[in-house]
């Protein structure tokens, strides 16, 4: 009894630990972030990296995401015979949730496990430790450039996943299910508002940061050989996953009491 | 304080030593493990030193405190007479750009050819040369560690046997022409031909460009081949400092028995 506890104590010691050295990590990126040399071609490079990498798998999984969704919500709406009304509500689900958490989580299976094990095994062979002795500030060249890519390219991403999500929904909805095409999207405007989609873009930017701070922390800090490597990608999809969906709750309350002024 | 960490010629020709440390002290996991307790060296100029020791008695550990990459709990550690400036991060990177090192498996960058890998330094440190005199440099200090730069140039480490990947990563290690060159055992794992080739190298290198040269390692042939003096690091201090012949004479008891197990492995390989 008195170990279980312990344990719980000690794990829950180590989190807390863990989330301060990894805001630390984060605060000295953002530092070096600032200061020059400014390294754009090598946030370009990443920026190309995080997009090239992710961009058909979000499309794939947005594609499909959208169609299951129009088919559910479908089936509770003709209920209520509000078969008008599926089109907007897989685009709001889309626009606030959906496009910034599953891109979050399929750009974190993808780009946020490459950061883990390339600046993992940067640190496992010395390269790191190489650039710090030629004098080059390790965490503007390597971290800074994946953060800021990161950053900017979740929030495009999250469009591209949300708006062929729409596609995937349009289609499923009219050619499968046999709603009205006219109808389909005639409520849009109404529903989906300017602040959802700022809700969305701010999530998936949140995300970015999430996924490529943890990836990058967990590679940076390797300790050991090559099986440390698999360790630390393994840790960063895992922690970042869980921080994504935890995390957006707690976002989308922050969210709603900024731009809706209410739960 | 000043806020650059310069090299003028009135401390050059004032300090004999190129590096000295004074009483270090270091432990890590607060203060339960004690790696140095008391470390003295002194680096004369010009030399070439071997600081030898068991595996985990702490040389590597040195070799970052030389660098500043750690500070000493106590003590001090000066670079041509003048203390390593660990708060002023412009500074300290400054004191770096007088070192060179090499890694025991090179730590060349994956992703670069062998030219991007030993124009690194320079294009990072000489932002004003251009393409064309990097090539030329480069191509210059693959010539000085025996690579034939036609045949290099656009190869990846991957392609590089490791002798090749050592040559390449002294000649980035060179090609800001530092003063001192640090070595993390640069032989430790090579086989016989490869080693001899190293041992030539560190010398050759530390006499055509005057530099002073730092080895750490537990290799006894090649600390006798190459070395101006030895220093032998254990229980958290150095307990001998001199030459070869000297290194061969000692009579502390943790020396003796590193060079009778060399020994008995000598004639083992022999029979
Ligand atoms: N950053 C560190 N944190 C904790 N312990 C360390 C650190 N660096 C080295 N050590 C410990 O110090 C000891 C000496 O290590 P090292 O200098 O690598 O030995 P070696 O002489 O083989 O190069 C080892 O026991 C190692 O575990
Ligand atoms: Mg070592």
């Amino acid at each position: 009894m008195t170990s279980w506890i312990s344990s719980v104590g000690a794990g829950f010691l180590g989190f807390v630990e863990q989330t301060g050295q990894i805001s630390r990590f984060f605060g000295q990126a953002l530092y070096w972030m600032f200061r020059p040399p400014f390294r754009f071609r090598l946030f370009l490079e990443q920026f190309i990296f995080v997009a090239n990498k992710s961009a058909f798998i979000v499309c794939l999984t947005g594609v499909f995401s959208g169609m299951v969704f129009a088919i559910q919500i479908y089936f509770g709406f003709r209920i209520i015979n509000a078969d008008a009304l599926v089109g907007p509500a897989v685009a709001i689900g889309f626009v606030r949730e959906l496009g910034p958490v599953f891109t979050g989580i399929v750009v974190t299976g993808r780009a946020g496990a490459a950061m883990a094990a390339q600046l993992g095994s940067m640190r496992v062979t010395e390269q790191i430790d190489a650039m710090d002795v030629m004098a080059v500030n390790s965490i503007q060249y390597l971290v800074v450039p994946r953060i800021a890519a990161s950053f900017i390219a979740l929030p495009l991403l999250s469009c591209l996943f949300i708006f062929v999500g729409n596609v995937g929904s349009y289609f499923t909805g009219v050619y499968l299910l046999g709603i009205d095409p006219v109808l389909f999207f005639a409520h849009l405007q109404e529903i989906v508002q300017v602040r959802d989609v700022t809700q969305g873009l701010i999530k998936a930017s949140i995300f970015g940061i999430i996924f490529s701070t943890i990836g990058t922390y967990k590679g940076y800090f390797t300790k050991g050989g090559a099986e440390a490597v698999g360790r630390s990608t393994n840790e960063a999809v895992v922690e970042t996953l869980v921080l994504i969906l935890v995390g957006d709750y707690f976002l989308t309350l922050v969210i709603r009491a900024f731009l809706y002024r209410t739960l | 304080m000043s806020n650059e960490f310069s090299l003028d010629a009135t401390t050059e020709s004032t300090a004999e030593h190129a590096i000295v440390l004074r009483d270090v002290h270091k432990s890590f996991g607060h203060g339960r493990y004690q790696v140095f307790k008391g470390v003295n060296l002194d680096v004369k100029r010009g030399e070439i030193t071997f600081v030898l020791g068991p595996s985990g008695v702490g040389k590597s550990v040195m070799l970052k405190h030389i660098l500043g990459l750690l500070k000493p709990d106590a003590g001090d550690v000066l670079i041509f007479g003048k203390p390593i400036p660990y708060d002023n991060a412009s500074a300290l990177n400054e004191m770096r750009k007088h070192f060179g090192m090499l890694f025991q498996y090179a730590a060349l960058f994956d992703d670069m050819t062998v030219f991007q890998n030993v124009a690194f330094p320079l294009v990072e440190h000489r932002r004003s040369m251009t393409h064309a005199e990097m090539r030329l440099k480069v191509s210059e200090k693959l010539l000085a560690v025996g690579l034939d730069p036609e045949q290099s140039l656009d190869k990846f480490p991957s392609e590089l046997s490791g002798g090749m990947k050592k040559r390449v990563g002294l000649a980035r290690a060179i090609v800001l022409e530092p003063q001192i060159l640090l070595y993390d055992e640069p032989t430790t794992g090579l086989d016989p031909v490869t080693r001899a080739m190293v041992d030539d190298l560190i010398v050759d290198t530390n006499k055509n460009f005057g530099l002073t040269s730092v080895v750490i390692s537990h290799d006894i042939p090649s600390a006798l081949y190459s070395a101006d003096h030895i220093a032998f690091l254990f229980g958290g201090q150095i307990v001998f400092y001199g030459t070869t012949a000297g290194f061969r004479e000692c009579q502390h008891p943790m020396v003796q028995n590193f060079l009778q197990s060399e020994e008995r492995h000598r004639k083992e390989m022999h029979v």
